[in-house]
């Protein structure tokens, strides 16, 4: 099983595997200062109980200020505990928190936090949303079509498979039955961010709408503030799609003004699914989900081709990976929070 | 091809079926999931996902002509190292890029 929260006692092993004790109030006690701890999220990861490792990390990652996604997040050497607070957690506790937020994260600084967060996003939507408004253009489409389409639809993949159908001439059928098979891998995206949502209320609309692949892996991988949550969320949503407007809408004014493709940029994205992928190894620590995931599919880019290959690569591992780690198998599979 | 107007037409219907499927579990699961199958979810389908992602975006790679991937392979390769190293992911994203940019001119 997997920690609930924090183990207290004087017999803690130590916080994530880096030794140390805890007092009886829950203050780490085997470090001195506590400077960088208020820059620090603590690594509780929502309605997952568990933290990911901080072992081997680097003190000089730990710039102050800095609060970007896991993947992004300065990496604390040990001394970056010091005098950390912990807290017991209560299974039913749900979402956890990162309990350091709630003292020391007002609220001008949360659109800073959503803002750094974004910002691989930022690099692969400006660039490939730029490409698509410049296809979009030169396929002979206005460029208010295509900033419109980043608005209402706001799915990559499918807006750019949706150029190629319109200039194919395809029938509205035959359009929304590949939206729907290439799209349909976000229908599970929701499953995880259920209880975080919850406490987004009138937020909670956009925020659906607004869960790409990128917001999705963005979301999923940071913890869950204890307060303005919701307004973070929030913001990364609004930032990503400002992001992905706004290069659309340059492509497409430069479609219309010159042609100019910037050759390579878009490998950004490709880089983000990388360094988020090793931030879930780091987190999970088992093999089975990543060789089972690449292995089916690169199988279904075979069967399927590179249209194909995500929905049925993702559809297949996870039924894989399900059987393999049935949810009810005790020590196996799911933690609490 | 399509006119402007049926192609507006078509990122509504586009848009409300994308807005729907992300909808979903939030309208289907929404008090009624299983703790266990919640848990499942949470804990494998990030993995699977973002694994899936970097698979797929490797599948559009022209591996039989050019340089055969190797610039992406190579750029992919750094970005993981860096990440590994210095986990500081806009430094991984941005070195990677700045590789696969040199190399792609390269190449």
């Amino acid at each position: 099983m997997y920690p609930q929260g924090f183990n207290l006692g004087n017999t803690t092993p130590g916080v994530n595997g880096i030794p140390g004790k805890f007092d009886r109030r829950g203050v780490l006690r085997r470090f001195q200062s506590a400077t960088a701890i208020r820059e620090r999220i603590m690594p509780i990861q929502q309605g997952k109980g568990m933290a990911p490792s901080l072992a081997g990390m680097n003190p000089k990652r730990l710039a102050p200020g800095w609060c970007g996604p896991p993947g992004m997040r300065p990496l604390a050497s040990p001394t970056a505990h010091e005098g950390m607070r912990v807290r017991p957690l209560s299974p039913e506790s749900r979402p956890c928190y990162d309990e350091r937020m709630s003292s020391h994260s007002p609220s001008d600084r949360i659109a800073g936090r959503a803002f750094k967060a974004t910002i691989p996003v930022l690099l692969g939507y400006v660039t490939i949303g730029f490409a698509f408004g410049l296809l979009a253009v030169e396929s002979g489409y206005p460029a208010w079509l295509a900033v419109l389409m980043s608005v209402v639809v706001f799915a990559g993949a499918a807006q750019f498979i949706a150029i190629g159908l319109f200039v194919a001439g395809a029938g509205l059928p035959e359009i929304a039955a590949v939206t729907f098979m290439v799209n349909a891998r976000h229908a599970a995206y929701g499953l995880s961010l259920i209880g975080r949502f919850r406490a987004a209320g009138k937020f909670r609309p956009y925020l659906i709408f607004g869960l790409t692949d990128e917001t999705f892996a963005l979301l999923s991988s940071e913890p869950a503030l204890a307060r303005h949550d919701s307004a973070f969320m929030l913001l990364v949503t609004l930032f990503d799609q400002l992001w992905w407007v706004s290069g659309t809408l340059s492509g497409a004014v430069a479609g219309e003004l010159l042609p100019v493709k910037p050759a390579g940029l878009d490998f950004a994205l490709t880089a983000l699914f990388i360094v988020l992928a090793i931030e879930q190894a780091l987190r999970v620590r088992e093999f089975l989900p990543f060789v089972v995931a690449a292995a089916a599919t690169i199988l279904a880019a075979f069967a399927f081709g590179p249209r194909g290959a995500l929905v049925a690569g993702m559809a297949s591992s996870l039924v894989i990976v399900a059987l393999a780690k049935r949810p009810g198998k005790p020590g196996k599979g799911k933690a609490p929070c | 091809m399509l006119s402007v107007q049926q192609a507006l037409v078509a990122s509504f219907v586009m848009g409300a079926i994308i807005a729907g499927l992300r909808a979903a579990p939030f309208l289907f699961f929404g008090g009624r999931t299983t703790p266990a199958f919640l848990g499942f979810v949470e804990r494998y389908l990030p993995p699977v996902a973002m694994t899936a992602l970097v698979v797929a975006s490797y599948a559009s790679v022209r591996w039989l002509d050019g340089p055969h991937g190797l610039p992406e392979l190579a750029a992919g390769t750094a970005v993981a190292l860096l990440h590994l190293w210095k986990r500081n992911a806009l430094l991984s994203i941005v070195g990677g890029t700045a590789l696969y940019m040199a190399l792609a001119s390269l190449a």
